[in-house]
């Protein structure tokens, strides 16, 4: 009986703000400023959807100079190579947007497991046929020239800064 | 001349030698043989065991198999070596007992285990795995489960539960061990819908994925977490990414980190599933986003889902299909955001609890989807993520005024407390 209420309630609430757009089917925005003044981030879904976003959570896994060492080691290891990676969602031939490391071109430093980043550890896991996710592993490190203890917390964040 | 009593042994030395008569130089061609013996004996022991060891690992290989509760097994070949320790098994098997079909629910084409040679000679075992070509097959909803198949699970989860999800308890029990690196290469994993007479299948491709630092004691990890990653496609057409890290050794309960992300994936590809299920056919892109959170019992984790450019379209003729299409297609036109080139319909569902008892909560997604219709779409990727947490338990209506506040950052998640 509380589940029907509850999914009542929520109909109706839809149905109310459903109401409040404006007849030719445009939304009517709360603030008063027209819809097309969005952030322009938002206007379009991403180019290419292969590598991951990185969650908070996820970049506290790290630590704080922890991807800045890989970015350079990165650079050092792929200098001078060419490092070309597919996109899967992308489709077709590796572009020069896919192009990380080789070509006098570093991994900027940024501390953040980017889409440079990702794509410049899947060149560089390629390269040494170690499996390709694009994703840290402590294989990886290692053949980089890094311990993990340099890059990865010992404890997680979870245990750092509890559970909210 | 007083004869002089001549010892056997004394007749086979060298008449000029000076040391001849020296005892140290009789037992010499003595020892030599000695030695000479074992070697050979040693020689012809290691060659026997050579030759032996494969179809020893061959026997027990076997063996193994067959203890396996539920299903029969058969492999290639297998090849074992001592130096470096290795073990290499081929065309691996697994089938379930009384599958009418006689498919695999395991099928690897080769594993290579082995240990650390190094390691052992400071007392530590430390080993590792690779996977190349493994194919899983998984039977949702499955009814003819062989008994025995049925019981074993029984008892592993009554395992489980009696240790009160406390790993480093279980752990304990077994021997002192690292598992340094699982890795899979192009790996499959199939998911079939037993249910339905059609068996509609899912299935996640090209999977690599890595394991790292698995220990079963705390003074044997590397002073860093267990490590997974994970790249995968999802029927052809959607990358899956995971990221997670784990302390398993961690008092009480295990800790864990991470994420996982599908992109990409076309809706048309699920066709099969939707069919069977629903009656429709859709159409769009799914994205999803998860992150989890988790230590000392408590959980803490967020899903969300984007829909770009949804459509639905009916699976058969059927007044009943063609309706719900209909509903389906003026639901996803009311609920999606008016973002130029995108039509996404987005909701985030936050789970917070206990790890035994996760609770996923209703009204912050009900309300994320209506922020996302009508107040401020929800971004790709997971910026939006985790969803915050209310300091205290709200009630609906000022869960919804804040929720829908554009100036807010969206809807809360509940304290479980």
């Amino acid at each position: 009986m509380h589940r029907l209420i509850s999914i009542i309630c929520a109909a109706l609430v839809t149905l109310t703000l459903a109401a409040c757009a404006h007849p030719n089917g445009e939304r009517r925005d709360p603030s008063g400023t027209d819809s097309n003044e969005r952030p322009a981030a938002k206007a379009r879904p991403p180019k290419r959807l292969e590598t991951m976003s990185t969650s908070k959570t996820t970049q506290q896994m790290f630590k704080p100079e922890g991807l800045k060492k890989l970015q350079a080691a990165l650079s050092q290891n792929l200098d001078g190579k060419e490092a070309r990676v597919g996109d899967h969602n992308a489709g077709g031939p590796p572009t020069d947007d896919t192009k990380v490391g080789g070509n006098g071109k570093p991994v900027e430093q940024t501390n953040k497991l980017d889409r440079q980043t990702q794509l410049a550890l899947q060149a560089y896991q390629k390269s040494q046929g170690l499996p390709e996710t694009g994703l840290p592993d402590y294989e990886t490190l290692r053949r980089l020239g890094l311990k993990p203890e340099e890059v990865f917390e010992h404890e997680l964040p979870a245990e750092r800064h509890g559970v909210k | 001349m007083p004869s002089r009593a001549i010892k056997p042994y004394e007749v086979t030395a060298h008449p000029g030698d000076p040391t001849a008569d020296s005892p140290r130089h009789r037992r010499k061609p003595l020892v030599k043989r000695v030695w000479f013996w074992l070697v050979l004996v040693a020689v012809a022991l290691v060659i026997a065991v050579r030759i032996a060891l494969n179809p020893l690992a061959a026997h027990f290989t076997q063996r193994g198999l067959d203890s396996i509760t539920g299903y029969h097994g058969s492999f290639g070949s297998v090849a074992v070596s001592v130096v470096p320790p290795r073990y290499r098994v081929t065309d691996l098997k697994l089938i379930q007992d009384g599958d009418e079909h006689q498919e695999p629910a395991v099928y690897v084409k080769t594993l290579d285990a082995g240990l650390v040679g190094r390691k052992l000679f400071k007392g530590q075992l430390v080993a590792s795995a690779s996977l190349q070509d493994a194919k899983f097959v998984v039977k949702v909803g499955q009814t003819k489960v062989p008994p025995e198949a049925k019981e074993a699970a029984d008892k592993a989860k009554r395992e489980v539960q009696k240790d009160n999800l406390d790993l480093s308890k279980t752990l304990s029990k077994v021997v002192p061990l690292r598992a340094d690196r699982i890795e899979l290469r192009q790996g499959e994993v199939v998911m079939i819908d037993a249910t339905d007479p059609k068996l509609p299948r899912l299935w996640v491709n090209d999977i690599e994925l890595v394991l790292d630092n698995l220990a079963t004691r705390r003074r044997l990890d590397e002073n860093v977490p267990l490590s997974l990653t994970l790249r995968g496609v999802v029927q052809r057409t959607g990358v899956l990414k995971v990221m997670a890290a784990a302390d398993v050794l961690a008092d009480d309960k295990p800790a864990f980190t991470g994420q996982a992300q599908l992109s990409g994936l076309k809706l048309e590809s699920l066709y099969e599933w939707a069919a069977a299920k629903a009656g429709v056919s859709p159409h769009g892109t799914l994205d999803a986003f998860v992150n989890f959170n988790s230590a000392k019992g408590a959980l803490s984790g967020n899903v969300k889902v984007m829909v770009r450019e949804a459509k639905l379209e009916p699976a058969t003729d059927k007044v009943g299909d063609e309706l719900k299409a209909k509903i389906g297609t003026m639901a996803l036109k009311v609920l999606s955001d008016r973002v130029e080139g995108r039509e996404a319909v987005g909701a985030t569902l936050p789970i917070r609890g206990q790890l035994q008892s996760p609770d996923a909560q209703v009204w912050p997604t009900v309300l994320s989807v209506v922020r996302n219709a009508f107040v401020d779409a929800i971004d790709w990727g997971f910026r939006d993520l985790p969803t915050p947490t209310a300091p205290e338990r709200q009630g609906l209506l000022k869960q919804a005024a804040e929720g829908l506040d554009k100036k807010e950052p969206g809807p809360k998640a509940q304290p479980t407390k």
